[in-house]
């Protein structure tokens, strides 16, 4: 057996992650703030989440440990930025021709919201892989107040309204491929338009009336634990629901709708774990180089995944980066 | 050594590329930018804010870079080439 086989993709003690930088290893890490606090400098960036999912076992939330992605062994060179909300549109504008960039935000901060509004917009978006996650916290901390963080660990820095981001180059030959996997399927009952682009909603077109979808919602038992879902041509994209308030009659989401887009609310999935076993068999078929995964926090909350075992290994996130903000998708890179 | 196996797409001039981005044929890629950007393509062109052969200049470039990835995509649509 090869004992010099690449560490990553899973859980590590702060002491291996530790000698893995010092080793000069490209790392994404995702772990609790304390202990990405007392990591070294060197070439990685990080986000704060303590809820992992996890191959060949139960996932959980785990603040003893931090998750490890390793990419040295795939990219040639890399180069560590940081990005706040005026310089954010320019990410993809840096890095390497041939590559990938992997960036972390932290959840529901300005930087978060612009980019979600704004990405698509971004230029040279789409020319390589724009991946990443959203950095979140304990949820019941989170609802308290204590804020999602990101490291770039080349400086030792840590952020709470910024962006760190891993510009990565692959050798020629190679390409980063980015891919996304989403069990949930739009219900056509209900077409939903917004008239503008936003995260809160109150009065929209609901099957070509105005209606006021919090009330419509209550009104028809809408299970908010599913995402809404626009359809782009075949790539279906979620918006996950935040939260109900009662008192203006508005809806917030963790992603914002757009103007022109139809969203649907989705048909309900008995087990998501079971649903993404279907879903995956297919999609898999034809990967042979995954070197990074990550899952929404709703989909391990709402689909047990403390409890289930869905074939890989991954930290959990407020939101994942494909390109644009996703909420509610497993989202992965390949080589290929 | 692993021998690199090159993957080969179909000529520009296939009136198939045309159809692609003016959504006459409706191919749902299972790639996802393939998937974003196709929609893109016939919705600017239907506003007239690009041009057929633009978009098919980028789709192109597109399917070019992630050539494996494409493969059971051009069966369908190009059958051979």
């Amino acid at each position: 057996m090869n004992e010099t086989i690449l560490k990553t993709n899973q859980l590590m003690t702060p002491a291996e992650v530790k000698e893995l930088i010092l080793q000069g290893n490209a790392l994404v890490l995702s772990g609790e703030e304390n202990l990405l606090k007392e990591l070294p400098r060197g070439n990685w960036i990080g986000g704060t989440i303590p809820y992992f999912y996890l191959q060949g076992q139960n996932g959980r939330m785990d603040k003893e440990h931090i998750f490890v992605t390793n990419f040295s062994d795939h990219i040639t060179d890399s180069e560590i930025r940081t990005y706040n909300n005026d310089d954010i549109s320019n990410v993809c504008l840096k890095g390497f021709d041939n590559g990938f960039h992997f960036i972390i935000l932290p959840a529901l901060q300005k930087i978060h919201l612009n980019f979600a509004l704004n990405a698509p917009s971004f230029p040279n978006l789409m020319d390589n892989p724009l991946v990443g996650l959203i950095a979140g916290a304990d949820l019941d901390e989170f609802s308290k107040g204590k804020l999602a963080r990101v490291f770039n660990g080349a400086t030792g820095k840590m952020y709470s309204d910024e962006a760190v981001v891993l510009h990565a180059s692959l050798p020629p030959g190679k390409v980063a491929r980015l891919e996304i996997i989403n069990v949930f399927e739009p219900d056509a009952t209900y077409s939903i338009e917004v008239p503008e682009d936003t995260f809160t909603v109150a009065d929209c077109i609901i099957n070509g009336k105005v209606e006021n979808l919090h009330d419509f919602i209550i009104r028809n038992k809408i299970d908010i634990y599913y995402p809404l879902i626009a359809d782009y041509a075949g790539a279906k994209i979620n918006t996950s629901f935040q939260r109900l308030n009662a008192e203006k009659h508005q809806v917030v989401f963790y992603g914002p709708l757009f103007k022109g887009k139809t969203y649907y609310f989705a048909k309900p999935v008995q087990s998501y774990a079971h649903a993404f076993e279907q879903k995956i068999k297919t999609t898999m078929s034809n990967e042979n180089q995954l070197i990074f995964n990550c899952n929404c926090i709703l989909n391990y909350m709402y689909g047990e995944l403390d409890k289930n075992d869905i074939g890989f290994s991954g930290p959990t996130t407020f939101g994942e980066v494909a390109y644009n903000l996703l909420n509610q998708t497993f989202t992965y890179l390949t080589i290929d | 050594m692993e021998k690199e196996q090159v993957y080969s797409i179909p000529p520009k001039d296939r009136q198939e590329w045309k159809m692609l981005v003016t959504s006459k044929i409706e191919h749902r890629f299972q790639n996802f930018v393939l998937q974003m950007k196709s929609a893109e393509y016939s919705s600017k062109i239907a506003q007239g804010n690009m041009s057929v052969d633009q978009a098919i200049d980028e789709i192109y470039s597109l399917c070019e870079k992630y050539n494996k990835a494409v493969q059971l995509d051009f069966k369908k649509i190009f059958n051979n080439w």
